[in-house]
């Protein structure tokens, strides 16, 4: 019995002193990630890094997809389109209420504000982070590394770009943050965007122009650069990249695409189809995002839902509903498929509608009297299969307006739309159209020419400025303009035609807005002059000044959008805006986590008062 | 002269008391054994030895006797000399041979009575012995507890003899004594009893020990009597609530001890939150460590049977908690599942079944007041100028004041019709009101639809569970299997659970037994809720309309609202968990009185989630169909070698030591595919992926290990004093990369004061008591296992190439910041506790005080998000936790057939963020001069400097803006039947400068209440619990739920212009705030009605005892400010009536 308690022991003993040893290695404990990669192992060569310009680029894509999209923001915080869900207390419609610090301001009930904040900071972060490590990668050449660089220095700037037009002072950070810090301040917005030229000089040297679409191209960063000089005063910069990226990216002018043949449509629903941007004789596109139907990373649009009426609450005068998105439909009436279903996110203006489509633009394809790229919820019928089974006599016919529509109903389900270009086929759907993936531009040579037109402005050279502008517009049909023409009003109009749904239309106001106040050159449309001093107004949390003639923004927003300031108001909200609004709230939470600093709120919101002097960026790489 | 009546003179004082120790330390075990002997026909006939000694003495021939058999020696040590050298042969031989042989040449003899073997001098005794059997007569008597149940195995000596036996299966017994003998009767767990055979010998009630001083409780790698007990610990016996009916563990922990909050169970699987005690972290894991037979548990509670345990032991101080330190921040919970028990298998049936009801409901708009509810709403959010020039717009046209129907129709026609008809009329009003031309149909057709009655069910629930144990010198065994298959008060909600258990143990040597503890379960949870919520969705006049080839059968008013039926009919879902929990042991006795144990614990877990879409359902007919494929694998082991010693020295000292080797493993194995665009078609559902056309793969693992020293060292003094101290040294890889290891150490004090001298005098009332104090440390990694390395996320991006071909490729981010620093949260706490019985265990109970820090919390930092980050993982700050708990028992009304025990709890807890993140900033007077500095505050996080963090900091609520309000409202944005908040600083702004401290989210007194009536074999028990003093939003009285055009609502009070309330809001208000409401409440949570079947007539079923019982769970619930849904819940919450069977063979 002896023999076999130590037989026992003999054999237990080892194995637990095993599992001590086992337990008291230091390597038992090192963690092992297995699913994910850390930065360590992956930035080894340049797939690495172009996985993280890769995360650059889906920011860029999140902005102007999905329901309730950030571009909606820059569309409603400006002269084309406001916020029409009526149905709903919270989005930004009163602006003295819903852009304060600590509102909720990154919803897509409310507003985007703050998306832009937090998404323009992750993106540069990623940014940074190529930059930061782009010496430890092996790469096969000089110019490989330098054309990652170059990427995501044209990334870095891409984000600094709008924020420093949405926020004025913004922190610039330059480098990837490996530990927690919070003592930041914010710094100068001038001195950001020189350091943002000197990043997209080297990028608009070193970036290939012939990369994938979704990737970032040399035409890219030159149109980011041609913004930036014109911010900084540098016109014939502007100018002379602005004609080389058009030498190699020509405008289209002949139909193309499969869709070429079909009925009712032009050249402007070629330009914008989905298939326009497969399309490799299509040389306009300088920088896309990607997204199509069954491909994975792809994400339904909701451009539809977004941005057209919702006229299903639009009901026949005897009282019946008579809009339905189900299938059983009458081809001939068919809507859901063929336009789509809207919910008035941002809902057009009598500007974008009616004021910018004159005499001049009788046979522009890209406006209201072309009721093929045009459509109004007039041009729509009565289709429930229903009405014509009771034989109800509205069956088949057009919409008509109730004389006793109320005020939230107008604003949200009748206006017209620009059908050409937010149309999307939504083949992934079996229930409504909301719009489907889809490549975009993010930018085309036709912004190009009328941004050089807007070198030529600033440089007093009204007659360079038409005839840029004319290249635009010739190809889309309107009669040209001449020299006398001009004012800051053609280029912003013209915008507005070329440039629904793709550029910042706040983001460039403001920033004609800056040029105005830093030049002190006279806006002759409104016969004045601007000064950086008081940019936003003499300030004051809770003042909302409407006073006319501190910033170019306010003026021209609030002489162009007829719901602003106007009076227009329903059981939510009167739309309102105030000269401040030319810049966002800094959202609270980023100024209230920053203990050990001072991040600046814009002048005109609560806790302006706590801001210290922005500090200056060096220019110098 | 009466043999036994001068017993000092006849057996040895030694002798005897070496008898009571070993009866003392087998107790069980020897006294079934015992009772065997006497149901069987003579042991000393029956009793096979084998003997082979030469020149031993007589003593060491009795000790091999009784090592081969249960026979014992009684002699007078004058008459025998135990010295003598004896020889004896003896194969197979029964004792009266081997005895035989030992007493040759001697002059002594011996009787045999049963296993007592009596010696005496040849002669000298006989009469005696004579005389004893003469005057020896047969009693027979029963032994009963309180509840009239019988003991079965009690102990019954007549007393100041050896001479006993046990009671049957019936508390029976029978034994000769002598004519005026005195019984003592004893029994595990109750008083001691000692009855005249001069008295009724029918029903010897035993009483229970209250305070169970004797009672085993598990202190983690060990366990310990309750009496030697430093730490605060609850013990809940299982067994004793099985006629409640429980589902699950938290069934069964819900209110039986303080201190342990269980949350509400409201959906068929009846899944519930469990915490002890204050929430001792801010972002990690509050979850207690759940210890299944001694060994940490990784598995679901669902998955254990709540019929296989046999109790439960809440572990709630630090020093308690302190020997599982890394894991045991937030308490830990200790199971133990039920063993084999000695004697004839025992096997045990129940049944219950159940309906399940959704109680608290409240009710919705029915079709009059939903035509109402449209009106309010529409002449509410039309301007006044608007209602002015379209005067009664939404009125009822056959209810018109002073206006024509003509002019009334006429308001929205373009061309003003001249005559109009009813219908028109109708028509008209209801479109003005938003029905869509379906639900104008149904108004017309009078087909209204109650939503509510058909997306609630009566839920009906069955479980059953068998099980047999029983259990040889050598081995033990518990099987069971167990079947529940509950429906959920929501149509479609059901649950299945198959468990199964096996506990083996077997003895393979005297220093060897090894032994397995298993459970097994497979868990169904793929079957589908309908959308019950679509209930105030839908308007009573949008109909049900499946299956009737309508285009309004997904969509009943081809609207947004979604028939809450239709996406479930055309889904197929498998959902299941499958998995294995085993302990493999082995005790091995060691040399020097050295126990070792080695648990190996292997846990399996796999799960299948299977979804299909079928193209068949309107909703999935563009993407041809749609599959997912998830298979995940869990595999984790334990290894824990656990030595224990313990050594009594004269019966004064007492110390215990154990130590402990431990390592840990654990993986994860998960992977997704996915399909769609089915071709030619997706009958084949998820079981054929390869037919679709975008497949889509993924996969995440993970893995993780640690390691555990231990050991603990408990010392009382004459059971007066006490202390146990332990140190744990722990190692987890998410800390692998800085801080792979800590160290925990406790400390605790016992000092029973009731034994001093001077308490003496106190006796009469204060019968028992004593004080516990402890210190420890805890930890918490519940953090995540990669918390803290920079991981990046990655996921596809579609790119054109240069073809104008698609592809894809990855994106790739850092989505955490790194933090190699971080290490486990740490708490340290403080317990004070007092036990207490006064007036002879009337009433009993114990008090507990805490205070615990925790210090290096694991905390999600909020960063300024321009970082790129919105927050980091790090060890900052300080919280606190301080609280009361009270326990009281008490026996009411004790009588033989009537009897009314008490017991209740009280707890309250305080939570205290005393430091952040050790930011300074400015105080600054209001002229804005700097006067001080102080931490600054995690406004983003809602986390404040002193401040609890279930602390409401929000806008206050004064009530409703009434219509003299307009102006002032106006500033806000706000207008008349809004809600109306306070501007603290009256600066027109609402922001977070407006935000005061309010009442608390949680609960700021906890008490429960158990009551157990007993009369002869009936018995009925009801518990109820509260929640006092906290609160919770309420923010659908602000009636903005929804979009109200499209759809309808709760039966809600409503501001109008007419109705000027300020609790409720109007329709479709703007809420610039969170409403909150008071959700105290008390709940009624159980009723039980039980009856125990009595034997005499159960037998003649040869059943050994079966009870029914009747329950009823969440009775009724009153909460005076809440009325919406369950005050606890927020939400569904059933009533279950329960009827059980419970039989045992």
């Amino acid at each position: 019995m002896k023999h076999n308690i130590i037989h026992m022991i003999s054999w237990i003993i080892p194995i637990s002193l095993s599992i001590i040893v086992v337990s008291c290695k230091d390597s038992w404990l090192d963690p092992k990630p297995l699913s994910f990669y850390t930065p360590e192992n992956a930035y080894m060569d340049a797939s690495g890094f172009e996985a993280t310009l890769a995360a650059c680029e889906t920011e860029m894509f999140n902005e102007y997809n999905g329901d309730g999209c950030p571009i909606l923001t820059e569309m409603i915080q400006s002269d084309i389109c406001v916020e029409g869900t009526t149905d709903k207390a919270g989005p930004q419609m009163d602006m003295d209420k819903s852009l304060l610090p600590d509102a909720n301001l990154n919803n897509m009930d409310y507003t985007r504000v703050g998306w832009y904040w937090e998404h323009g900071y992750a993106a540069i972060k990623s940014a940074n982070v190529v930059i930061s490590r782009i010496n430890s990668g092996s790469f096969t050449s000089d110019a490989e590394k330098n054309k990652i660089l170059g990427q995501a220095y044209f990334h870095r700037a891409y984000w600094y770009y709008k924020l420093v037009h949405q926020f004025g002072n913004v922190p610039f950070l330059d480098s990837e943050l490996t530990e927690p810090k919070t003592d930041f301040y914010s710094s100068d917005r001038w001195s950001i965007l020189a350091h943002l030229q000197t990043d997209l000089e080297f990028a608009y040297k070193w970036v290939p122009d012939n990369v994938d679409r979704g990737r970032v191209s040399k035409s890219a960063c030159g149109i980011l650069l041609m913004k930036i000089y014109l911010c900084l005063g540098e016109y014939q910069k502007a100018i002379e990249i602005g004609n080389a990226i058009v030498a190699d990216h020509p405008l289209v002018t002949e139909r193309f695409t499969s869709n070429k043949t079909k009925p009712n449509t032009n050249l402007m629903h070629d330009l914008h189809s989905v298939e326009a941007k497969l399309d490799m004789s299509n040389k306009e596109g300088l920088m896309y995002i990607v997204s199509y139907p069954n491909i994975e990373g792809s994400t339904t649009s909701k451009l539809m839902r977004n941005t057209l009426p919702r006229i299903v609450g639009v009901t026949t005068p005897d009282g019946l509903s008579g809009v339905v998105y189900t299938k059983n439909v009458e081809p001939q009436y068919e809507i859901n498929t063929i336009y789509g279903r809207g919910i008035g996110r941002a809902r057009c203006t009598n500007y974008y509608q009616y004021t910018i489509w004159t005499n001049k633009e009788k046979n522009d394809l890209r406006g209201v009297y072309n009721r093929d790229s045009w459509k109004s919820p007039a041009d729509m019928w009565y289709n429930d299969p229903k009405l014509k089974s009771k034989g109800n006599i509205y069956y088949g016919q057009h919409l008509i307006k109730n004389p006793a529509m109320s005020v939230e109903d107008s604003v949200r389900s009748w206006y017209q739309w620009p059908h050409y270009k937010l149309f999307v086929p939504d083949p992934l759907s079996s229930d409504w159209y909301w719009g489907g993936e889809t490549p975009m531009y993010i930018y085309r040579s036709a912004e190009v020419y009328l941004l050089m037109a807007e070198a030529y402005y600033w440089m007093d050279q009204p007659a360079m400025c038409a005839s840029m502008l004319n290249v635009v517009r010739t190809r889309a049909g309107a009669d040209p303009l001449t020299a006398g023409d001009i004012n800051i009003g053609s280029i912003l109009d013209e915008r507005a035609r070329e440039l629904y749904y793709e550029e910042n239309r706040h983001v460039e106001i403001t920033r004609i807005a800056y040029i105005y106040a830093k030049t002190g050159k006279t806006c002759e449309y409104f016969g004045r002059t601007y000064s950086l001093d008081n940019f936003s107004g003499p300030g004051g949390a809770g003042s909302n000044i409407k006073q006319e003639g501190i910033n170019f923004w306010y003026d021209w927003v609030n002489a162009k959008n007829n719901f602003y300031n106007k009076g227009v108001k329903h059981r939510w909200a009167e739309y309102k805006i105030s000269v401040h609004h030319v810049l966002w709230p800094v959202p609270a939470s980023a100024i209230n986590a920053n203990t050990n600093g001072v991040i600046n709120q814009n002048i005109g919101y609560p806790g302006a008062e706590k801001n210290v002097e922005p500090k200056l960026v060096s220019s110098s790489n | 002269m009466d043999l036994y009546s001068n017993n000092e003179q006849i057996i040895s004082k030694h002798l005897l008391k070496k008898v009571f120790n070993i009866m003392r330390s087998t107790i069980i075990l020897c006294l079934l054994a015992t009772f065997c002997s006497f149901a069987e026909v003579g042991y000393s006939q029956k009793t096979e030895l084998s003997l082979h000694l030469q020149e031993v003495t007589l003593q060491e021939a009795f000790n091999a006797i009784k090592a081969q058999s249960d026979f014992s020696f009684w002699y007078r040590s004058d008459e025998v000399n135990l010295s003598k050298k004896v020889s004896v042969n003896a194969d197979k031989q029964n004792i009266y041979n081997v005895m035989n042989q030992l007493l040759r040449g001697q002059e002594l003899t011996y009787t045999i009575d049963n296993k007592h073997i009596i010696i005496y001098k040849k002669g000298s005794s006989t009469k005696e012995f004579q005389i004893l059997q003469q005057n020896k007569k047969k009693i027979s008597g029963k032994v009963v507890d309180q509840n009239g149940a019988p003991v079965i195995g009690a102990n019954v000596v007549e007393k100041g003899t050896t001479n006993g036996t046990i009671t049957d299966i019936d508390g029976k017994f029978t034994l000769d004594v002598s004519s005026n003998a005195i019984l003592a009767i004893s029994y595990i767990g109750y008083k001691a009893n000692e009855t005249p055979i001069s008295k009724d010998l029918n029903s010897i009630v035993l009483k229970e020990d209250n305070e169970m001083l004797d009672e085993v409780v598990v202190v983690g790698y060990g366990t310990m009597k309750k009496k030697d007990l430093t730490g605060s610990i609850s013990n809940v016996k299982a067994e004793n609530l099985s006629a409640q009916n429980p589902r699950n563990v938290q069934d069964i922990l819900r209110a039986n001890a303080a201190g342990l909050n269980i949350g509400i169970a409201t959906d068929a699987k009846a899944d519930a939150s469990l915490s002890i005690r204050g929430k001792g972290t801010l972002s990690a894991s509050s979850d207690p460590l759940i210890v299944l037979d001694g060994v940490i548990y990784e598995g679901a509670l669902a998955d254990i049977t709540p019929e296989d345990i046999a109790s439960i032991d809440v572990l709630k101080d630090a020093s308690s908690a302190a020997v599982y330190g890394a894991k045991a921040a937030n308490g830990v919970i200790a199971i133990t599942t039920k063993k084999g028990k000695n004697g004839k298998p025992i096997i045990n049936l129940n049944a219950n079944i159940s309906v399940a009801q959704s109680a608290s409901q409240p009710k919705i708009l029915d079709a009059a007041s939903f035509l109402k509810f449209r009106q309010d709403y529409n002449e509410g959010r039309n301007s006044d100028a608007y209602l002015a020039k379209y005067p009664q717009m939404f009125t009822n046209p056959f209810e018109l004041n002073g206006l024509s129907q003509l002019d009334w129709y006429n308001y929205d026609q373009k061309k003003p019709v001249t005559s109009v008809t009813n219908d028109q009329l109708t028509t008209q009003w209801l479109s003005r009101l938003n029905l869509t031309t379906p639900e104008i149909e149904n108004y017309f057709a009078g087909k209204i639809t109650k939503w509510d009655d058909l997306v609630f069910q009566n839920g009906f629930q069955q479980n059953y569970t068998a099980s047999v144990s029983n259990a040889t010198d050598r081995t033990s065994q518990y099987f069971s299997i167990n079947w529940a298959d509950r429906k959920g008060v929501i149509s479609g909600d059901r649950f299945t659970n198959l468990r199964i258990r096996a506990n083996l143990e077997s003895k393979i040597t005297s220093f060897l037994t090894v032994g397995l503890n298993s459970q097994f379960s497979s868990r169904n949870e793929g079957y589908l809720k309908c959308s019950w919520n679509q209930m105030t969705m839908i308007s009573p006049y949008g109909s049900n309309n499946i299956g009737d080839g309508s285009i309004y059968q997904r969509r009943p008013t081809g609207l947004d609202p979604i028939n809450p039926f239709y996406d479930n009919l055309y889904t197929d879902r498998k959902d299941l968990h499958q998995n294995l929990n085993a302990k493999l042991y082995a005790q091995v006795t060691l040399p020097f009185g050295i126990q070792y144990v080695m648990n190996f614990t292997p846990y399996l877990s796999v799960y299948e989630y299977y979804n299909h879409y079928s193209s068949k359902g309107e909703n999935h007919t563009a993407t041809g169909g749609s599959s997912t494929r998830k298979n995940t694998k869990t595999f984790n082991w334990q290894i824990d070698n656990i030595f224990s010693w313990k050594k009594t020295i004269e019966n004064i000292h007492n110390i215990e030591a154990t130590f402990l080797i431990n390592s840990e493993k654990s993986q994860f194995w998960s992977t997704t595919a996915q399909n769609s665009g089915y071709s030619p078609n997706d009958d084949l559902g998820y079981h054929a992926l390869q037919s679709g056309s975008v497949p889509l793969v993924s996969s995440n693992d993970t893995y993780q290990t640690g390691d555990a020293l231990m050991g603990r060292l408990f010392y009382s003094f004459r059971n007066k004093y006490m202390i146990t101290t332990s140190i744990r040294r722990d190692g987890y890889s998410a800390f692998g990369k800085k801080n792979p290891h800590a160290t925990f150490p406790a400390v605790a004090l016992g000092w029973v004061f009731t034994q001093e001298k001077f308490m003496e005098k106190q006796n009469n009332w204060l019968n028992y008591a004593k004080m516990r104090l402890s210190w420890g440390e805890n930890g918490n990694r519940d953090i995540g296992q990669y918390a803290a390395l920079a991981q990046m996320t990655s996921s596809q991006r579609p790119y054109i190439n240069s073809s104008g071909t698609l592809y894809t490729t990855s994106q790739m981010y850092v989505s955490t910041m790194a933090n190699y620093n971080l290490k486990w949260e740490r708490t340290a706490s403080l317990n004070f506790g007092l036990d207490f019985s006064i007036f002879k265990d009337i009433l009993s109970g114990s008090i507990e005080v805490y205070k615990a820090k925790t210090n290096d919390l694991l905390v999600n930092r909020a960063l300024p998000n321009i970082t790129g980050f919105t927050s980091v993982t790090a060890n900052l700050g300080q919280l606190q936790n301080k609280g009361l708990e009270i326990t009281l028992n008490a026996n009411i009304i004790n009588t033989k057939d009537f009897h009314w025990t008490a017991s209740g709890n009280f707890s309250m807890n305080r939570r205290k963020i005393n430091k952040l993140y050790g930011d300074m900033v400015d105080i600054t007077d209001e002229k804005g001069n700097v006067i001080g500095q102080k931490e600054a505050d995690d406004e983003t996080n809602g986390w404040f400097i002193g401040q609890d963090p279930d602390r409401i900091w929000a806008y206050e609520r004064l009530g409703v803006w009434q219509l003299n309000e307009k102006e002032e409202a106006a500033v806000y944005g706000c207008q008349p039947g809004d809600f109306k908040y306070k501007d603290q600083n009256g600066d027109g702004i609402m922001d977070n400068k407006d935000k005061i401290f309010q009442g608390y989210t949680t609960p700021r007194f906890r008490w429960t209440l158990r009551n157990e009536l007993t009369y002869k074999d009936f018995s009925f028990s009801t518990v109820m619990y509260s929640y006092w003093k906290y609160y919770g939003a309420f923010q659908r009285a602000a009636n903005n739920y929804s979009f109200p055009d499209r759809t309808s609502d709760y039966d809600f009070p409503r501001w109008t212009s007419t109705n000027p309330i300020n609790d409720y809001a109007r329709i479709g208000s703007k809420n610039i705030g969170t409403n909150y409401v008071n959700r105290s409440f008390i709940r009624l949570e159980e009723v039980t009605f039980s009856y125990n079947l009595p034997k005499k007539i159960s037998q003649k079923f040869s059943v050994q005892a079966l009870r029914l019982s009747c329950s009823i769970q969440n009775l009724a619930v009153w909460s005076p400010d809440w009325n919406f849904w369950d005050p606890e819940s927020g939400s569904v919450t059933p009533r279950t009536f329960n009827f059980g069977i419970n039989v045992t063979l």
